[in-house]
């Protein structure tokens, strides 16, 4: 009898299956005509709501989307790489021609970017790159990566630091969590930069994955092992950073120096109130949003060229001098930025990023400088013969010649740090282009 | 034959403890300062929220249920504490908490009248917990400024003793007078024992279940306020750890989860055995890979030699 | 006459019972065509597929163990554990990587299996500390990063399509699942795990080698959650130490809605299907549908302790209590 009703059950599931393709088989086309009008669905992919840094990236998405008149949708995976995948292929299925965001692991690049090709699904995406996979690799539907450049934000983040111990101090390095290119890349950066300071030093280093509470509980640790000694923290977020800070204030050490990166609402107050020393701001809703942007002009028949299919974009230093600048410009109800100006279709002669964008040569790339070439693998070819023909530079004066509406470079009262940063390695060598108002 | 096993049992019974002094003697000889005063007061202060949970998850485990809800719990509480702190102070904290019985009470119900296994309600609450608890946050850590709320880890009520060492060690106290001393801590071993036989000998079982998940509610509701006083903001799955390191500790104490044997000291063991392993090993700067192995063989191994196996019918 | 009549009452609640989560399925499937009618699509409804195959293995292997009472909490483990030890020794995809993968699994899964029956520990403990060590042996292997398997070969095992329109993926679990669906159900072993499952000390006077099957139980979980594993990365195209977080929760909750009891020896290998399908039904029309991921966390809670609930309707009366 158990058996009997389960037949019939597994039946009638089948049958629902069936009538449901059916269904679909029939009204599918139809759907697809409607769509074709009106505004377009445009989805945004990141790791989690419960995160400050995704909180703001929301924000410029949505800005953006609405701001080109079109539906806005998020889809978050808990930094899973199979709910990511997934979500993009439901999507894909439901007939979204425009993806952008960020992908949970840098691994999961791969598959993402044969799915929207294979789908036809124009997606352009931030932060996180696979090692050796290039937009030219997977195909003409990816088509913009945006990189504040990790290396270079800890380098800066290093700098700072030198700075604001009078270059000697014993430091301490947060990382994210394992795995993470982006956390750790800052850390090496970090390192790199204080060699440059023979009285410099790290004391040790420890993953925080990127949270308040662990920042605080791996804070309190060292305290306890290095006591006095600490004169600096560099975090490669800011999460962890304020975790730090507090887990200080309770030891009594006051004069420790917290340098964190990625800036917002939240955490602005600690650096107001001194508990952090600087913040590495690198316009995460920017990010968000220009990468949105980018997939609407590809749907509307923009292609980019060759140098624009990696671009390396701009980051700030935040410190007591120019907080206020920031909180007043970036943390009211509405970002600074003029979306729809940024569109190359919108607006194809006055078009302006609003930030500092340099294109990255992918063979230099500082992402991949330790991580060896997988077996067979050659970059394609298409990339050094656009830097022989000097495309590379070319595109590099273009972005910064439309670079005009210079609110959110911070101001010249705020100097050193009244400047916008950004990687460039289509010379010899990688240097930092900067740009003041 | 039966001294040998009388003995084995003694030896048993100081298994947990030797662990203890080898292992703290392992980071003590290698790390002079760790077993400073200041460690010794930042190791009770970080274990302290641990301990606090593991205390209500003690009462869970002898029943021979688990409460799998504890973290999120402690985060839900610390929550609601933070965004009354600005217009109750003090009395956010005690709002909290009572929010944590409220939860704990929720689950009780549904495993005793709607009668389904507590792994999955508490695995269930969970998540709708993470998601209350986000929503209320607009998943973004609430700043905490008010005074009042901020002593109740950093003040002191008892001889300059910080609130957040004293705090457990009252709970300690009360836990082990409550499961050692009372009609209903008894009746905790005895559903854990035999629920059956315990129903039909005229004990209120049900009432029994719910009340020691209401406690477990109030423990996760005591550490979530306490961290949340802690970080000066409530943070986003900041209590997440706590339910696996709970578990865990009560396991390691020596609590079995078929339940019916162990008690809170033995969780006190297994608290402070997680805690200094886990900041000896932050002392050493060992990898999280390394690290997980570690927290794994050291789970295996203390309850292979704490695990009374002359209770167990047979090991599930 | 009034015992007939009680009796043809009971039999009606068992079948309703049976077909809950039949009603649970349909029942979403119709609210979130609403939602969202791309829903419905041909194309989401393969999706679906695609993706509870993956579930499906790793959730028919749990069963194996919970059929006998005890539990597997190492399926996250025993995921990024396989996936990450073989394409570290095999990255380049071949069939070896395949062999691979389906054999750490069956190693980890009988480790576990040692452990419970020969050290005699609580599977309980035994899964969540071994769950610890596998990713630690991942994350140590990988340094938590990713390796990427580019092979058109392995690829194919989940994406490719062998008949136009659906995954392979999709029929190779269908085939392995009604294997192990035969397997539990019509062999000496599958029969023994329940008996084992039903009361251990029966089973054992009955001449059944207890410790035996049990490690064949946990070795079974290992080998299917393997398989499960070598799907989902043939899908991703990587091993990853970060790839398995949220299937502990998901698959027990699918084994558990599809009618096996947590305390042994009743339900089976044969209706997991139905608690897989309903979580990725679940999963896929709420993200589809738009609702917000706070709260998509509170509806899966409710409904999946409403199906626990009305599954458990027929043997309310003889369970007093519930622990």
């Amino acid at each position: 009898m158990y058996k009997n009703s389960f037949k019939k059950a597994t039946i009638l599931l089948i049958c629902v299956f069936l009538l449901a393709g059916a269904y679909s088989f029939a009204g599918g086309e139809q759907e697809q005509n409607a769509a074709a009008a009106g505004p377009q669905k445009m989805l945004t992919t990141y790791c989690t709501m419960a995160n400050d840094f995704f909180l703001t990236f929301d924000q410029g998405a949505k800005e953006a989307v609405e701001a080109l008149g079109n539906e806005y949708i998020s889809a978050t995976d808990d930094r899973k790489p199979e709910k990511f995948i997934s979500n993009m292929s439901s999507y894909a299925a439901s007939d979204v021609k425009m993806m952008s965001g960020y992908s949970p692991t840098i691994g999961s690049v791969i598959e993402a970017t044969k799915l929207v090709n294979r789908e036809k699904v124009y997606y352009s995406n931030v932060l996180e790159i696979a090692d050796w996979w290039t937009p030219l690799d997977a195909g003409p539907y990816w088509g913009m990566f945006h990189f504040p450049d990790a290396r270079a934000i800890g380098m800066q983040g290093g700098d700072v630091m030198a700075e604001a111990l009078q270059k000697k101090g014993k430091t301490l390095l947060l990382l994210g969590f394992p795995g993470s290119k982006a956390g750790n890349d800052r850390g090496l950066g970090y390192k790199i930069a204080l060699e440059n300071y023979p009285g410099m030093e790290v004391l040790a280093e420890e993953y925080g994955d990127f949270t308040r509470d662990k920042g605080y509980s791996v804070t309190a640790d060292w305290i306890i092992k290095y006591g006095d000694e600490i004169d600096g923290i560099y975090c490669t977020n800011t999460s962890m950073a304020v975790g730090a800070a507090v887990a200080c204030k309770e030891a009594g050490l006051t004069d420790v120096k917290i340098i964190g990166t990625d800036a917002n609402k939240e955490n602005m107050k600690y650096l107001k109130d001194g508990s952090l020393y600087g913040i590495c701001g690198i316009f995460g809703p920017w990010l968000a949003g220009h990468a949105a942007v980018v997939a609407y002009d590809m749907y509307n028949g923009w292609e980019p060229t060759v140098a624009e299919t990696m671009m390396s974009t701009g980051f700030i230093m935040l410190t007591q001098d120019n907080a206020d600048w920031y909180i007043d410009t970036f943390c009211g109800d509405k970002l600074p930025y003029d979306w729809k100006k940024m569109s190359r279709t919108l607006n194809p002669d006055n078009w302006d990023p609003q930030n500092l964008m340099v294109p990255i040569f992918p063979e230099t790339f500082s992402n991949w400088e330790f991580v060896e070439k997988p077996k067979g693998y050659e970059v394609p070819k298409e990339y050094s013969e656009a830097l022989a023909s000097g495309e590379y530079k070319e595109i590099r004066q273009l972005y910064l010649d439309h670079f005009k509406d210079h609110t959110t470079v911070p101001p010249s009262s705020s100097a050193p740090y009244d400047k916008v940063f950004a990687s460039n390695n289509i010379g010899s060598e990688t240097v930092v282009d900067v740009l003041t108002k | 034959m039966k001294e040998s096993v009388k003995r084995t049992t003694a030896l048993m019974k100081y298994l947990p403890l030797i662990l203890l002094v080898v292992v703290s003697l392992f980071f003590g000889i290698l790390y002079p300062r760790f077993f400073s005063i200041k460690n010794v007061l930042n190791l009770i202060r970080q274990m302290s929220f641990l301990m606090i949970v593991s205390m209500g998850m003690t009462f869970i485990i002898l029943m021979g249920s688990i409460d799998a809800s504890v973290g999120a719990n402690a985060t839900f509480c610390g929550v609601i504490g933070a965004l009354l702190a600005p217009y109750l102070g003090g009395g956010a904290i005690i709002i909290g908490i009572l929010a944590g019985a409220g939860v704990g009470a929720l689950n009780g119900t549904i495993v005793t009248k709607v009668k389904v296994p507590s792994f999955l309600v508490t695995l269930s609450l969970m998540g709708a917990l993470d998601g209350a608890a986000l929503l209320l946050m607009h998943s973004s850590p609430v700043n905490i400024s008010n005074q009042t709320f901020l002593d109740f880890s950093n003040g002191s009520l008892l001889f300059s003793l910080p609130n957040v060492d004293l705090i457990p060690i009252i709970m300690i106290a009360v836990c082990y007078f409550v499961i050692n001393k009372t009609a209903f801590g008894r009746s905790l071993y005895a559903i854990g024992g035999n629920e059956q036989a315990t129903f039909y000998s005229g004990i209120r079982v049900r009432q029994i279940q719910i009340i020691a998940f209401m406690i477990s509610g109030i423990m996760a509701g005591v550490a979530g306020c306490l961290q949340a006083s802690m970080f000066e903001a409530a943070c986003p799955y900041m209590g997440d750890a706590l339910m696996m390191n709970s578990i865990a500790a009560v396991v390691i104490g020596g609590t079995q989860l078929s339940g019916g044997v162990g008690g809170p000291l033995r969780t006190v063991f297994g608290v402070v055995l997680i805690a200094i392993i886990g900041s000896g090993m932050n002392f050493m700067g060992v990898e999280p890979a390394t690290r997980h192995i570690v927290t794994g063989a050291i789970m295996i191994l203390a309850v292979s030699v704490n695990i009374d196996r002359s209770k167990m019918a047979y090991v599930k | 006459m009034t015992a007939d009549v009680r009796k043809t009452k009971k039999i009606d609640i068992k079948k309703v019972v049976n077909l809950v989560p039949v009603i649970v399925i349909i029942a979403l499937m119709i609210i979130f065509s609403f939602l969202s009618p791309a829903f419905i699509r041909f194309r989401n409804l393969v999706e679906i597929l695609q993706l509870s195959s993956i579930y499906l293995l790793i959730a028919a292997g749990v069963t194996f163990p919970i059929l006998m009472g005890s539990i597997d909490l190492s399926i996250t483990g025993i995921i990024v554990g396989s996936g990450v030890i073989a394409a570290t020794i095999a990255p380049v995809g071949g069939l070896f990587t395949v062999f691979l993968i389906l054999f750490i699994g069956l190693c980890l899964g009988l480790f576990n299996g040692l452990l419970v029956a020969k050290i005699k520990l609580p599977s309980f403990i035994v899964t969540l500390a071994t769950n610890f060590i596998y990713c630690g042996i991942a994350v140590a292997l990988t340094e938590g990063y990713n390796i990427n398997i580019r092979s058109n070969f392995f690829s194919n095992i989940s994406n490719g399509r062998m008949i136009p329109g659906i995954p392979n993926s999709i029929i190779l679990a269908g085939v392995v699942y009604i294997v192990f669906v035969y397997l539990s159900e019509k062999t000496k072993t599958g029969r023994y795990i329940m008996a084992i499952g039903g009361k251990e000390d029966v089973a054992a006077r009955m001449g059944i080698n207890v410790a035996k099957y049990k490690i064949i139980a946990f070795a079974l979980s290992g080998l299917l959650i393997g398989c499960g594993t070598l799907f989902l990365s043939a899908r991703l195209g990587m091993a990853s130490a970060r790839l398995g977080s949220g299937y502990l929760f998901n698959t027990l909750i699918a084994v558990v809605v599809g009618g096996t009891a947590l305390s042994g020896g009743v339900g089976g290998v044969r209706r997991t299907i139905l608690g897989v399908l309903i979580i990725t039904i679940l999963e896929n029309g709420m993200t589809l549908g738009g609702i917000d991921v706070r709260i998509q966390y509170m509806v899966k809670a409710v409904i999946l302790i409403g199906s626990v609930f009305l599954i458990s309707i027929p043997d309310r009366s003889r369970q007093d209590l519930m622990k």
